[in-house]
């Protein structure tokens, strides 16, 4: 308030000085006043002033008004329980929620929340280094908060987010003028580029980004982006480890390929000679992650090439490649036990596992993973589908879509479990969906013969006529290690089960210590009494 | 065993291996040795520390992280999802929230400040300033001229 009544003093003195000037200039330059003339053009110079002078005080006095109440706003905030935590606390917050969430803008938004919030964004330069809009105000706002952090930048076509990927769009002049003054204003910042993701751009405005050093430049990404030679950059990006391509592509030759430790090639027109994607993955020791989908690769000339030894190699993803393609790549890779695959391939008719990975001799060596898995669940869908999932532990090894044109093709690949895919260490097996309807007894039985450390089986779902397979005689002993027996969902035949577990318990009273039923038709009462006299435990769900 | 005793003077007895899931109780046993002294907690309430040695129990056979886990720059690198169990952990009233945040802060347990932040961080997620100020019941605290100022700046989201 002080302030305040010290600018209408200062505004008050202002006046007198205003008007007794004004009644000195006019004693000077009239001679001959006339009294009534004199007065009035004062007065309307006074009035003048004097609402100049009001207006003045009354803006004043809103400011200084809007200020203390928003002062007031501010200390009622401090009373809310969130704005307990300290600076430090609300700074790891925000970063966390634009690492989280990139595509929310975290920045933008915290900064509009409150005073206090602003404050801390404003003073966080990490948070605005994200640069994913074409708009020059944005882009400098970002450039300039962002202080000296490297920047990742994320650049798509304006409006392209609104419409269909199939459809042609056009952009406006204007917008591809502001595209021109993005560009040249991230040129200027090329020594802090950390992360650089083209997708569908225009070459012409977007290809000069790609044509300057980025010393600090860590990722790059191309999507629908026509590129030319860039044999000439691979020196000006020295720190580049990670490259995907999509749409986009990059003759395996180039020597970008060069110390990846992420490679994604996505939907590769032109076909790849396989000797160069080898070289492509020898010339990086240290890569992680492989992630390739569509790709096509000619025939391999040598059916066995030298092996590429990748020991840091965690996650492998092929996405519907045609499966001698897919094995291909798996046979030509030395990975570590701990690499996790994720594929989905559609698999031709009567196609099985075999045809899918590499040798059973060699998996220990290319993908000892394989072996690791401890839990596995089949699981047929209905619409003929069939996914099959492998971890050991809460670590996921194997995620296998299998595209299948008829449900009965699924049959070849269930009866590889235990042969083309050897899973020594299996316990926990889940069998869900109807394979019943295209596995019989004896396939299934086959399949479990492989299968002899298996302690848990659960069947979802499944055609009742496996039960038979898991009755043990002399000449017929499949999972002696069998502990745990879950049925769900399916009809049974109470005889069945009798003998399953009568068998069981008289081969061996300590193999079968479980039994569970849940929604099984068919099982009466009297039954399951009779099954907690021969099994330790029968929970009927 | 440790003793820890919380502002409201309740003590909690509590394994060693769980104590020390905190750099501050850690350091503190380190400096002092082996020693029958309970450990004031002057900033720390017995309700909230109670939440604080539940996570600590759960978590105590997991490797501590290392000093480069958790520099500054690598905040980046921590945005893994939050654990099924820390989720129905951190399911709590807001109040208690903040306190688990504070306490962690305060405690120098950095898991389980990411598990409250990045519940904060999700929280946020979706939301526009106004609808956060409503669940977080702050007031809009900027005079009509700042408005305009964050208004203007924000004019390219209009655009989108």
């Amino acid at each position: 308030m002080e302030a305040t009544v010290s600018q209408v003093l200062q505004l008050t003195s202002e006046l007198a000085h205003k008007l007794a000037l004004e009644k000195h200039r006019q004693t000077c330059t009239s001679s001959e006043p006339t009294e009534t003339l004199q007065s009035s053009g004062l007065k309307g110079h006074e009035v003048k002033l004097l609402s100049e002078i009001r207006d003045r005080v009354v803006n004043a006095l809103h400011e200084h008004t809007e200020r203390q109440i928003s002062e007031l706003k501010q200390s009622i905030n401090q009373l809310t329980p969130i704005y307990r935590l300290p600076n430090e606390v609300f700074l790891h917050l925000f970063k966390l929620a634009h690492y989280l969430n990139p595509q929310e803008r975290a920045a933008w938004k915290i900064s509009q929340v409150s005073r206090a919030w602003r404050q801390i964004a404003l003073n966080t330069p990490q948070l605005w280094s994200r640069i994913d809009v074409l708009n020059e105000t944005f882009v400098e706002a970002c450039i300039a908060r962002s202080a000296d952090v490297p920047l990742e930048m994320k650049l798509e076509e304006p409006l392209r987010s609104s419409q269909p990927k199939n459809v042609a769009y056009h952009i406006t002049r204007a917008q591809e003028a502001a595209a021109e003054g993005c560009v040249a204003t991230l040129l200027s910042h090329a020594h802090r580029w950390r992360s650089l993701s083209l997708e569908r751009v225009a070459w012409h405005t977007f290809s000069p980004l790609l044509q300057t050093p980025a010393p600090l430049l860590e990722e790059l990404s191309l999507s629908h982006f026509p590129i030319g030679d860039l044999s000439s950059l691979e020196e000006s990006w020295p720190r580049l480890r990670s490259l995907s391509l999509k749409h986009t592509f990059i003759p395996l030759t180039s020597p970008i390929y060069a110390g990846l430790v992420e490679l994604r090639l996505h939907s590769v027109k032109t076909a790849v000679k396989p000797c160069h994607l080898l070289e492509a993955l020898k010339g990086s020791p240290l890569l992680e992650v492989l992630d390739l989908k569509e790709l096509r690769i000619e025939p391999l000339t040598n059916p066995h090439p030298p092996p590429v030894r990748l020991s840091h190699l965690r996650l492998v993803k092929i996405w519907h490649m045609q499966s001698q393609h897919a094995q291909s790549i798996f046979s030509s890779i030395h990975a570590p036990p701990s690499l996790r695959i994720r594929c989905a391939q559609r698999f031709p008719m009567g196609g099985h596992l075999g045809g899918l990975l590499p040798s059973s001799d060699s998996l220990q060596e290319t993908l000892p993973s394989l072996s690791c898995i401890k839990e596995m669940r089949f699981v047929l869908l209905e619409y003929g589908e069939l996914v099959l999932h492998g971890n050991a532990g809460s670590t996921p090894l194997l995620y296998l879509k299998c595209l299948l044109k008829k449900k009965k093709d699924a049959a070849a690949i269930f009866r590889s479990l235990g042969h083309e895919l050897p899973l020594p260490n299996l316990e926990d097996l889940t069998i869900r969906g109807p394979v019943g309807a295209i596995v019989g007894a004896d396939d299934f039985a086959s399949v479990l013969g492989g299968l002899s450390s298996l302690r848990c089986l659960r069947l979802k779902a499944c055609c009742p006529v496996f039960l038979s397979a898991l009755v043990v005689s002399t000449s017929h002993r499949v999972c002696p290690s069998m502990e745990s027996l879950t049925i769900m969902d399916s009809g049974i035949d109470e005889q069945v089960l009798i003998s399953l577990v009568a068998s069981r318990v008289a081969w061996d009273k300590s193999a079968l210590k479980e039994l569970s039923l849940s929604r099984c038709v068919g099982v009466g009462q009297a039954t399951v009494l009779k099954l907690r006299s021969m099994v330790g435990a029968v929970v009927e769900i | 065993m440790v003793n820890l005793v919380t502002s409201d003077n309740e003590s909690f007895t509590v394994e060693k291996a769980v104590a020390s899931r905190s750099v501050l109780i850690k350091n503190m046993l380190e400096d002092v040795g082996e020693s029958d002294q309970p450990i004031p907690l002057p900033n720390v309430t017995a309700s909230v520390l109670k939440k604080v040695l539940e996570y600590c129990d759960h978590h105590k056979n997991e490797p501590m992280p290392t000093s480069e886990d958790l520099a500054a720059e690598d905040t980046r690198k921590r945005t893994t999802d939050i654990g099924e169990w820390d989720q129905k952990f951190i399911q709590v009233d807001q109040e208690m929230l903040f306190e688990i945040i504070l306490a962690a802060n305060y405690l120098d347990i950095k898991p389980l400040l990411d598990v409250g932040c990045k519940t904060v961080a999700n929280m946020i997620k979706g939301k526009t300033p106004e609808e956060i100020r409503k669940l977080f019941n702050i007031v809009n605290d900027f005079t009509p001229e700042e408005e305009a100022q964050i208004k203007k700046e924000n004019e390219w989201a209009e655009d989108r």
